[in-house]
């Protein structure tokens, strides 16, 4: 039975028709991704060495005033 | 025998062997009553105990609203205390009392007497009282230090021209259940509890207030935590090690996470950077603050409120895609400080925290050295990754930035279940834009950068935004890790990511109101 659609669903199907759909090809897509990690590599090993110093710094640092 | 002449207390306490009392009064008079009190059953002196009163109580009501009403409640059992009582105060000679008193704020104008006579309808009564309802206060006999546990609603200090986080505590008056928003605080009484130990109990009260998944803590279940990380006795109490409270937060069901102002001086994203981020999004920071002389452990849990107009003034921060953006936290402002030495709810700076509010000079030089984030064990992102990925983002050609214009980006995390729910009630968004969010899968937590045009930030709204996925740590350049980002929406653009692959669909969208629900 073909369920009568909601005002909810009328207008959801208006503005879809009002939208332009796109999808990347493969390539465009793996250019995307590319474009996403420039630089990345080198920010990553920045951080893990940041990371690990910060935990040296913290021993031994008392907390009581 | 008939009760002539004999008054309800008299008569009370001839019925009842330790009555509980309870008294109102106006806050400017209620240290009077308190010293009262504190000679009574406490077997203080009137000299020291007016001395205890006016310099610890007293400092704290100092900065609460003038003409709030205060109920005052004694004997009050205080779990907190309890614990300690039990734990440490009565294995030793002198005699330490087990009970405490309770203070309960009201704002002005409150009828307590109609409620002290339950002479309302039941509905009225708790409508009333928790309308009016402010917060309560402990003050437990461990003279001279005698704040105790304590959750009070900002609107009840003075300065209360903030946002933070807050957890609905519960309690009672006149045995009426109320529930107060608020983040929990006590001050440290030097034995039992120092500095490291009322942080990490606030922060675990306040979590354990708010999420179901946590639950607040004693004393007793920290220093149990800390047995196994620690050769030395912890009662009476040195302190904690930075390390130890970190070993805490994670032994109690966190990821906590390290960051150090010194080894992040050269990164892009440095501490201060760090803290406003997780603030943003409505995260605690224990903040450990140093100085040559001095270690001390605060909660870091909100802001003052935005002042837009010196937001849009702001330097930029750099172009991204076309844009200039204006990164929001990157500006500095005050922040909300829970400092176990003063009353809660402290604004102050980043830079120079203690300078402002303490009197004595040799913490004024005290810095933020390093801070230690509480993170829900679900959030394998940390803001500096996630910032560093959204900025790439808004840089990309196609789907970056496409405004010509100043813009305000704001970053923080949220949880998915609260960001659904605001984009549910978004009633400026798309429709189409908010059903396809709505669908869209998501993990527990989620990070967002949102974009507004200086217009629209001044409305309290944005015009674009970015969805990533906090459970992609990005410690790697894995095919995984650069798929984080889920969906966006830029200049007319929503798109979502499934797998690398690219698809969405161009619309005509109005700047819809931002999200505020990490603070109040």
């Amino acid at each position: 039975m073909n369920k009568e659609k909601s005002k909810y669903e009328l207008k959801l199907e208006a503005l879809i028709a009002q939208s332009t759909a796109f999808s990347l090809t493969e390539e465009e897509n793996l250019q995307v991704l590319k474009d996403l990690s420039v630089g990345m590599d080198d920010f990553l090993y920045k951080e893990k060495k940041i990371e690990a110093q910060s935990e040296i710094e913290l021993r031994g640092l008392v907390l009581n005033a | 025998m008939k009760n002539n002449n004999v008054s309800i207390i008299d008569f009370i306490s001839d019925q009842i062997k330790n009555p509980i009392s309870v008294d109102f009064f106006n806050i400017a008079e209620v240290s009077g009553h308190i010293i009262d009190l504190f000679v009574k059953d406490y077997k203080l002196t009137e000299l020291v105990a007016k001395a205890t009163v006016e310099k610890h109580l007293g400092n704290f009501l100092g900065e609460m609203v003038e003409d709030l009403l205060v109920v005052v409640e004694s004997p009050y059992v205080d779990k907190i205390y309890r614990d300690n009582y039990y734990n440490y105060y009565s294995s030793k000679l002198n005699k330490y009392f087990r009970d405490c008193i309770r203070l309960s704020f009201f704002a002005p104008g409150t009828d307590l007497e109609n409620v002290q006579s339950y002479d309302m309808e039941a509905d009225d009564i708790k409508t009333s009282f928790q309308k009016n309802y402010l917060g309560f206060l402990i003050l437990r006999p461990t003279f001279p230090k005698i704040i105790g546990r304590n959750s009070i609603s900002p609107k009840a200090m003075r300065d209360h021209n903030f946002v933070c986080c807050l957890a609905k505590v519960n309690a009672s008056v006149f045995s009426i259940k109320q529930k107060i928003a608020s983040f929990p605080h006590a001050s440290q009484d030097t034995q039992t509890m120092t500095c490291a130990e009322t942080t990490v109990w606030s922060l675990f009260e306040y979590f354990g207030n708010k999420y179901p998944e946590y639950k607040p803590v004693l004393l007793t279940h920290i220093t149990r935590a800390m047995h196994s990380f620690s050769y030395k006795r912890l009662l009476p109490s040195d302190g904690l090690t930075a390390e130890q409270i970190t070993y805490a937060i994670r032994e109690f069901g966190f990821g906590a996470m390290i960051h150090s102002q010194l080894q992040r001086e050269d990164s892009e994203f440095d501490m201060y950077y760090i803290i406003r981020t997780y603030v943003e999004s409505g995260i605690p920071v224990v903040g450990v603050l140093k100085n040559d002389t001095l270690g001390h452990a605060v909660n870091i849990i909100g802001r003052e409120k935005e002042d837009k107009d010196a937001v849009i003034n702001h330097d930029v921060y750099k172009k991204m895609g076309k844009a200039e953006i204006i990164d929001f936290n990157r500006i500095d402002k005050k922040y909300v400080f829970i400092d176990d030495n003063h009353a809660p709810y402290k604004l102050t700076t980043l830079q120079k925290p203690c300078a402002s509010y303490y009197t004595e000079q040799r913490w004024h030089d005290c810095e933020i050295t390093n801070i230690i984030v509480p993170l829900h064990s679900k959030v394998y992102l940390d803001a500096a990754k996630a910032s560093k990925n959204f900025y790439n983002m808004l840089d990309h050609d196609r789907f970056g930035i496409q405004r010509e214009e100043k813009c305000v980006l704001k970053i923080f995390l949220a949880s998915t279940r609260s960001y659904k729910q605001y984009i549910a009630f978004n009633r400026g968004l798309n429709d189409l834009v908010k059903d396809m969010i709505l669908k869209l899968s998501m993990p527990k937590f989620i990070w967002v950068a949102e974009v507004s045009t200086v217009e629209s930030f001044l409305e309290g709204k944005c015009n674009d935004l970015y969805i990533q996925d906090a459970t992609e740590p990005y410690s790697d350049s894995s095919i995984f890790s650069n798929m984080a980002i889920l969906a966006g929406l830029t200049n007319g653009t929503f798109f979502v990511q499934d797998f690398g692959n690219f698809k969405g669909f161009d619309i005509f969208v109005n700047p819809f109101d931002s999200y505020t629900d990490n603070l109040s």
